[in-house]
């Protein structure tokens, strides 16, 4: 399984280059900053990355605003911060030139789109709450309650120190089938169009026994209208064949929440 | 089939992850690190060089200053001559300086002699001292011998006070055995009074049985014999007299004549009193002449006695002695001291023996 | 399962007349379901919550609700704020399973179809953290 193995490495590694400027309105100085370039990885949150940012452009803005809460936006689309940053690029990878720029913002928070982090405790409930949400799916929580709160500790520090081994030793745990031979139901989340993500109870196994595909996921969802051509399923900035069986899936490509991110789109 | 399908979409899905990270990352990935290393290092620079341009400035406002003072030769010059004046401002003060000098070692050259005298003065003092010193040491000695003789002199007064003690006991009992020979002395006394008593009754006695037989004999003789015959006025009873005036009368002594003496010849009478003397009178003549003093006692003269052919006298004196002189040549012959006992008469017993009665 | 959704609406209609008031005044609208629709049409919009208070909670009056199924765990939260007239300092928490916290842009019906039992969804709300 070594090449299992390469590729929750491969994942982990998903890194994307990404441009930071901040908001023309909100320069206060004579001249505009320097944008700031900063390579993150895939499957962490923006605000565990941002820091530098902040402190870089905090400089230019108005002293008013020096301890306001920063957030982001992608051609005028507010980044909701607890999504993965990956499926953040992903939802909009269609029109991204490398890198991707951002506009950072100090000023004028929408309250209606977004949700307030005001420290990285947020993001760590936020991460927690997606696991045992995901174990309460594959294993009814019984995995993830039985953990010490130490063991929680290093999937988060590992998560934000970017350690794959330390990460790795703790979620191997998560990904175990137990007796059984697979998850009682894959937790994943599906982006189509517009709409909020999809969620539902998918088995990784059919009734008779065969491991079900992600096409079959594609058609329990309803999303079969047009014929699986018309289709394309993006995650990780890949798009893994339809062929891929999900139990897989769920052990190899969910994010470091325990979740499969799915981006649906129609082709052309 | 499944195997088949296995590999081809890991495969698929390892290429395109292999593929995106070909494309989204390694093109950028060195960009990013270099431009953010060359971020940091503008950072850096711009820091440096607003620090710099600080420094510049401070140094441009030192340097305004130093090219202001860069004027022409005329500055120079009057600066040359203020410098020259300071010059001999300066002799002037180094000349004052010496004078100064000069008197300064005057002034310690006194201070020295000063010092020397004193130092002389001390050493006199401190000679004096030592020898006063030493006195002090010699008087410490010399009280403390003394201290020694006196220690020696109260033990030795010890000692005779002890000694005396011990005499003293002495002597109270000698004083004891003496009282206790008196007594004998006494009792033996007594004894021969008793005896001398006795003798002198029986002498009476046979004195009485002799007039009795006498008068017995006479009685038997007497038958014949008329008392009426037998006158009144006979020549046996011839009327007594009694003396009523002194024939002679004189002062013998200084105070009280407490002894007196007939001479057995001549008409001598010896007297003795408490002015220690016994005086010889002559009374044939009618009035009393002083034939001698005889002194020689040492306290009042108690008794006088001549012996029997009037060649001596003798007298008892308080002062516990007989003395016994020549009436001749009125000279001391015999001195006796006897008893502690003050003598009350003493008598020559006829054969000229001395006797001595108390 | 038609069953128990079918006898839920006849439980759910019967709450109606109590419960009119609470309705009336929220203008926000908790849909109540109305007599004449067709009940599996109208299953497909709307959602059964059944809300229970834990710990130190005030407790509700009417614990059911049906709420239309695009509605957000956001929206319920707000929902019981006004209901329980929570002063802003006060914080109010949501759990499902009694295990973890949904996140607050997810929708109704998402929990409701991975998470639901017996046609219901049980949503367990307190004003302290509880299960981490």
């Amino acid at each position: 399984m070594a090449t299992d193995r390469e590729v929750l490495r491969e994942i982990w590694e998903g890194k994307l280059p990404v441009c930071f400027e901040l908001n023309q309105e909100e320069v206060n100085d004579l001249q505009a900053p320097e944008p700031y370039y900063l390579i993150v990885p895939r499957l962490s949150y923006f605000p565990l990355v941002t820091d530098k940012v902040r402190k870089h452009f905090v400089k230019y803005i108005h002293p008013d605003k020096l301890d306001a809460e920063i957030w982001l936006d992608y051609n005028g689309t507010p980044l909701k911060w607890h999504y993965p940053i990956g499926v953040l690029f992903d939802l909009n990878n269609s029109d991204i030139q490398l890198p991707w720029t951002i506009t950072v913002h100090f000023d004028k928070f929408p309250e209606e789109e977004l949700l307030h982090c005001t420290s990285r405790e947020t993001v760590e409930t936020h991460f927690l709450s997606c696991l045992k949400e995901a174990d309460a799916l594959k294993h009814r929580t019984q995995i993830v309650m039985n953990m010490q709160k130490k063991d929680h500790n290093q999937l988060w520090l590992g998560l934000q120190n970017d350690k794959f081994d330390q990460f790795w030793a703790v979620n191997r745990k998560l990904m175990e089938v137990g007796g059984e031979e697979s998850f009682r139901y894959i937790p994943f989340r599906c982006y189509y169009k517009d709409e909020p993500c999809l969620q539902r109870l998918i088995k990784p196994l059919s009734e008779s026994g065969c491991r079900k595909t992600l096409s079959q996921l594609l058609e329990e969802l309803n999303m079969l209208q047009d014929g699986l051509s018309q289709l394309k399923v993006t995650t990780h900035g890949i798009e893994p064949p339809l062929d891929t069986p999900l139990q897989w899936m769920s052990e190899h490509l969910s994010y470091a929440d325990n979740f499969l991110h799915l981006i649906v789109s129609s082709v052309g | 089939m499944e195997g088949g399908s296995t590999l081809s979409w890991r495969e698929n899905i390892i290429n395109q992850i292999q593929n995106r990270n070909k494309e989204q990352l390694f093109k950028f990935q060195d960009l990013i690190t270099s431009h953010n290393r060359l971020f940091d290092n503008h950072n850096a620079l711009r820091h440096e060089n607003l620090q710099l341009s600080i420094q510049n400035e401070k140094l441009r406002s030192e340097g305004a200053v130093i090219h202001h003072g860069n004027g022409n030769v005329s500055i120079l010059e009057s600066k040359l001559l203020a410098q020259q004046e300071e010059l001999t401002e300066l002799h002037k003060k180094r000349g004052e300086n010496a004078q100064m000098l000069i008197d300064l070692n005057k002034k310690l050259q006194e201070k020295e002699k000063k010092l020397q005298m004193v130092e002389e003065s001390l050493a006199e003092r401190t000679a004096t001292n030592n020898s006063l010193n030493k006195e002090i040491e010699r008087y410490i000695t010399h009280k403390t011998e003394l201290e020694k003789v006196n220690q020696h002199l109260r033990d030795e007064h010890q000692a005779l006070q002890l000694a005396f003690y011990h005499l003293e006991e002495k002597l109270r009992k000698a004083q004891e055995e003496n009282s206790k020979l008196v007594d004998q002395i006494m009792k033996y006394k007594s004894k021969t009074a008793e005896k001398m008593n006795e003798e002198n009754e029986n002498f009476l006695r046979k004195c009485n049985l002799k007039l009795q037989r006498e008068l017995e004999d006479a009685a038997k003789d007497m038958k014949g014999i008329n008392f009426d015959a037998i006158p009144e006025d006979g020549p046996n009873m011839q009327r007594s007299q009694v003396p009523s005036k002194a024939a002679v009368v004189f002062d013998a002594h200084d105070g009280v004549a407490s002894a007196v003496q007939w001479g057995p010849v001549d008409r001598v009478i010896a007297t003795g009193g408490e002015d220690r003397k016994v005086k010889l009178w002559d009374v044939s003549k009618g009035n009393p002449e002083n034939r001698g003093v005889l002194g020689a006692s040492n306290a009042g003269v108690m008794s006088v006695h001549f012996d029997n052919t009037g060649t001596y006298i003798l007298a008892a004196s308080n002062d516990y002695a007989a003395r016994v002189w020549t009436v001749n040549d009125q000279r001391l012959r015999v001195m006796t001291a006897l008893l502690f006992l003050n003598f009350i008469d003493i008598k020559f017993d006829i054969s000229d023996n001395l006797q001595v009665g108390f | 399962m038609s069953d128990s959704e079918n006898k839920e609406g006849i439980n759910d209609s019967s709450d109606i007349p109590k419960d009119a008031d609470v309705s009336s005044e929220n203008s926000e609208n908790i849909t109540i379901p109305s007599h004449s629709g067709d009940s599996t049409l109208q299953k497909k919009n709307k959602v059964d919550i059944f809300l229970k208070a834990t710990a130190n909670a005030p407790i509700m009056k009417r614990r059911k609700w049906t709420v239309d199924h695009d509605k957000t765990i956001a929206w319920i939260i707000s929902f019981l704020r006004k209901y329980f007239k929570l002063d802003s300092s006060e914080s109010l928490f949501l759990y499902v399973n009694q295990s973890f916290a949904p996140s607050p842009d997810q929708v109704v019906r998402n929990l409701y179809e991975c998470f639901g039992t017996d046609g219901k969804l049980i949503l367990h709300y307190c004003q302290t953290q509880a299960w981490g």
